[in-house]
């Protein structure tokens, strides 16, 4: 199975408090991705440490091939004790999922994982043990495309008690919201992201509890290959140009002179668009087979901005608006944010005339910054990224 | 102008009987003007207009020459006959009017008498026991003659001590009478008014003189009202400056008799208002409001619950004045507004209904005006619980619970009333904000921009230049529009609306939205 494991999380600290008591590790390795959420007792600085550690000691030992049993004992004996309590505790949940298709989990007090199979709620059935005097749930699955795991602190299910409901968001609700928020496109961290912002929300913009979300989705692998400038040599334009259209997956091509080789090279017209949405983004052009025609730096740059907004932002409603535009800044970063999995820079290193003029703010190192910019941002969302200059 | 509603505090059964019977005849010989004026229309029609061609209540009252006006003597009508014809006359006005514009309307009818009904009624049954005509149709034209037998209003067209009516007021016991012109000279009802030596009756009417009895049998008869605070405020006004009594109507109501007295106050200075006030139904409380500003941002929100109605409309009032907002409500409930919950077998109801909610609306008409702020602005309900006030999704799925609101694509979570209030707050900001979409459509090198509800069909001579052109082109189509447009066209409020947007624009083009 051809498959892109999309995970990421989003957490808000309890009310006032400096640090989150949650901690969540994402391990990628070539077995597996292995998603640690641990959730410190108490909050703020103690509860920092503990969730930390234990997030930091299940990951590492899980990812060089220890057991979980030895995982737990490890924390048993190692977390720092609470004075006040005289216990050391820090709660956990364990996803694994191995690119053999298979998936693992394990549960220690934390609320329990939801799992969606086709955006509907698909149990798993667990096994209880004992280890280390730790009461811990476990189970394997096999995993299917389109999968999505749900993992979340207490706080999510406490959000709201007292304030805009009366018992707090249950377990329960979360799930059913879940149900109802998914959507086969929405990337992992605009899932983690909504979850939060609801439960931010429903705290009226003051968390009683430290809040995470980790959403994990099995997402079918899409390439999606940038073509950006001619190449310096024209006489691997057809070269260029042959290798880019016989990739695999979706076409964009940035720039004009660029469009216009693809199009001498594919002997294909190439028609611009006439809604002109956005006066501060060129407008859209349409060649046959390409799934994207836009204008080079200026568009590239401006997708550059909203990439970048997309990481920073918490505000999922802003995202929402800026991606669903339809300038060519737009649909391109939502291309590459949301579509696709492996993405592909064909750039070309010719110097376009028009960036001669000293007037004209940009230069040909600015094009190699933004493709160097842009291809960090997608990496940093979990994306593959490979670049290739011509 | 102001009307204030008081009830003629239990008349005895020789009044009702009176009152009654005056009504039907005057009913009666309203129909009576009809029908006589339905076999001379043409004639009206032709010869009653005015100079400029428009009809008048004047110019129809002079086609009631002197023998129709002692035809009307076998009613019994006579303190009534001039209030009688100036009512005839703009209901003739009304449907000259209306024919004009609209071409074929139907001959208004005052009142169905009895035996007309009985006839009508049988004739009615008769179709439906024959199978031509089915229940539904039954049912409804049996609602409509029932509807026309009901006697109308009585007109008093002027305030006056001796004849159509006037005010009393018992100065000793804070009380207030009507005195009421009901029957004519030789009527065998008259009898001597009953002054009672405790009581001193004064008219409410410039030099306040006291009512005697004359020792005669009279024609008016007099009436103890009843009426609450907000009533008595004006009848204070009143003693205080008696012209400002007009015309009253004795209307019958659920077996109760009320005068609906028009008084001349000025209104107050409009104030200007700068903010929005969304008043929307509830599910735990009657109504919440929300206060935003011009830019949509929320000052204040809250709810009130009251058995009584006037006394929402009064808190709703108080906070609009406060916060100078124009009050914004809703309309089109048959399209449903959603608030409704079904869980199961449980459904959850709104506190108040529709026809609640539009009473409470038809009663801040009035508050507000007196306030001088303006009436409420109607919008449609139709997304107001279901579109999310930040990302303005709009989708059943936002709906969590009962009570509980969350968009399914930003996580925004809030109480589903204050959503409603909050959103209707903003809907005329948004209306103000909505773009007119302009769809371009290229044809064999020919481009073409199209907008149906404007019925905009531009061809620009030269494509690559033609923002004048455009220009120039909506001044034309809006100088058509007014000199064309028909109110009874379809589209009509949709265009006029389009054309003040494009009107009030500085720059059109950021009105404007093409679309492929």
């Amino acid at each position: 199975m051809n498959f892109f494991i999309d995970a990421d999380y989003e957490s808000i600290n309890k009310f006032n408090e400096e640090l989150c008591g949650d901690k969540v590790e994402i391990i990628r390795n070539k077995e597996s991705v292995i998603v640690v959420l641990a959730d410190g007792l108490g909050s703020g600085v103690k509860a920092n440490i503990l969730s930390t550690l234990t997030s930091k000691i299940i990951g590492t030992m899980l990812s060089k091939g220890s057991s979980i049993d030895e995982a737990v004992e490890t924390i048993a004996k190692t977390l720092p004790v609470c004075k006040e309590r005289g216990i050391a505790y820090s709660t956990f949940s364990i996803l694994e999922i191995f690119s053999s298709g298979e998936g693992y989990i394990v549960e220690f007090d934390n609320p329990s994982i939801i799992r969606l199979k086709n955006g509907k709620y698909a149990p798993l059935l667990k096994n209880e043990r004992t280890i280390y005097d730790k009461k811990i749930y476990e189970t394997r699955f096999k995993i299917d495309l389109d999968d999505t795991f749900i993992m979340i602190s207490d706080g999510a299910v406490h959000a709201g008690i007292g304030q805009m409901l009366n018992l707090g968001w249950q377990w329960e609700n979360v799930k059913e919201y879940t149900e109802r928020m998914y959507k086969k496109e929405l990337p992992a961290k605009n899932f983690a992201r909504l979850l939060v912002n609801v439960c931010d929300n429903l705290y009226g913009q003051k968390p009683g509890d430290d809040t995470t979300v980790v959403a994990v989705r099995i997402r079918k692998s899409q390439n999606v290959n940038v073509l950006i400038g001619p190449p310096v040599d024209k006489e691997l334009d057809e070269y260029v140009i042959k290798k880019f259209i016989n990739s695999d997956g979706k076409k964009v091509v940035c720039g004009g002179t660029t469009s216009q080789i693809v199009c001498r090279v594919l002997k294909k017209e190439l028609k611009v668009n006439l809604n002109y949405i956005n006066p501060s983004i060129p407008p859209t052009a349409e060649i046959d087979g390409i799934d994207l025609t836009c204008e080079g730096v200026l568009t590239m740059s401006k997708a550059v901005e909203l990439v970048k907004r997309y990481i920073s932002s918490k505000d999922t409603s802003t995202n929402l608006f800026y991606l669903n535009k339809y300038d060519g800044a737009s649909r391109l970063s939502k291309m590459l944010i949301e579509e696709g999995t492996n993405i592909h820079f064909f750039v070309g290193r010719a110097i376009n005339p028009a960036h001669q003029n000293p007037e004209f703010p940009l230069d040909l190192g600015l094009k190699l910054k933004l493709v160097d910019d842009i291809a960090q941002y997608l990496k940093s969302l979990g994306k593959e990224v490979t670049v290739d200059y011509f | 102008m102001y009307t204030i509603k008081l009830k003629l505090y239990k008349p005895s059964k020789r009044k009702r009987d009176i009152i009654d019977e005056t009504m039907k005849n005057y009913s009666l010989a309203y129909q009576y003007l009809l029908d006589r004026a339905y076999e001379d229309i043409k004639r009206i029609e032709r010869d009653f207009k005015d100079s400029i061609g428009n009809y008048s209540t004047m110019n129809i009252i002079k086609w009631i020459d002197k023998d129709i006006c002692k035809e009307l003597n076998r009613f019994s009508i006579e303190p009534f006959k001039d209030a009688l014809k100036m009512e005839f006359a703009s209901t003739i006005v009304g449907y000259l009017k209306l024919k004009q514009s609209k071409g074929r309307v139907c001959y208004p009818c005052a009142y169905i008498s009895d035996e007309k009904l009985e006839r009508m009624y049988s004739n009615i049954t008769k179709d439906f026991l024959e199978n031509k005509k089915d229940f539904s149709y039954y049912e409804a034209e049996i609602e409509k003659i029932l509807k026309k037998n009901k006697p109308k209003p009585l007109f008093f067209g002027r305030y006056d001590k001796n004849r159509n009516y006037c005010l009393l007021y018992d100065e000793k016991s804070n009380r207030y009478f009507a005195k009421l012109y009901l029957l004519n000279v030789k009527s065998t009802k008259r009898e001597r008014i009953n002054v009672s030596d405790e009581r001193k009756l004064k008219y409410v009417y410039k030099d306040f003189e006291t009512v005697e009895d004359r020792g005669r049998k009279e024609c008016f008869l007099l009436f103890p009202l009843s009426f609450g605070k907000y009533q008595e405020e004006y009848l204070k006004q009143a003693l205080k400056n008696p012209s400002i009594l007009k015309v009253a109507r004795l209307v019958k109501e659920n077996g109760e008799y009320y005068l609906l007295i028009t008084l001349d106050i000025k209104m107050p200075d409009r104030i200007e208002t700068n903010n929005f006030m969304g008043v929307s139904r509830g599910i735990n409380d009657d109504i919440y409001y929300t206060i935003s500003d011009n830019e949509g941002c929320e000052l204040e929100s809250g709810f009130i619950s009251n058995d009584n109605i006037h006394c929402i409309a009064n808190q709703i009032v108080e906070r609009a004045y406060d916060n100078k907002c124009q009050v914004i409500m809703h309309k089109n409930f048959n399209m449903g507004d959603k608030l409704k919950w079904v869980d199961g077998e449980r459904e959850i109801m709104p506190r108040l209904s529709p026809r609640e909610y539009n009473k409470l609306c038809s009663i801040l008409n009035y508050k507000l005006l007196e306030k001088g702020l303006p009436s409420p602005v109607k919008v449609s309900c139709k997304g107001i619980y279901t579109t999310c006030p930040s990302c303005l999704s709009n989708t059943i799925k936002n709906r969590f619970s009962e009570k509980l609101y969350i968009c399914v694509y930003c996580g925004y979570a809030d109480s589903i009333e204050h959503v409603g209030s909050l959103n209707t707050s903003r809907r005329l900001i948004k209306y103000r904000q909505d773009k007119i979409k302009i769809k371009v459509v290229k044809n064999n090198g020919v481009l073409r921009f199209i907008n149906k509800d404007l019925d905009l069909n531009f061809v620009p001579q030269n494509p690559y230049n033609c923002k004048e052109e455009f220009i120039e082109h909506l001044k034309l189509l809006i100088k058509d529009f007014y000199s064309k447009g028909s109110i009874n066209d379809k589209n009509y409020k949709k265009r006029f609306s389009l054309i003040k947007k494009i009107e009030n624009s500085k720059d059109i083009f950021e009105q404007i939205q093409i679309i492929e």
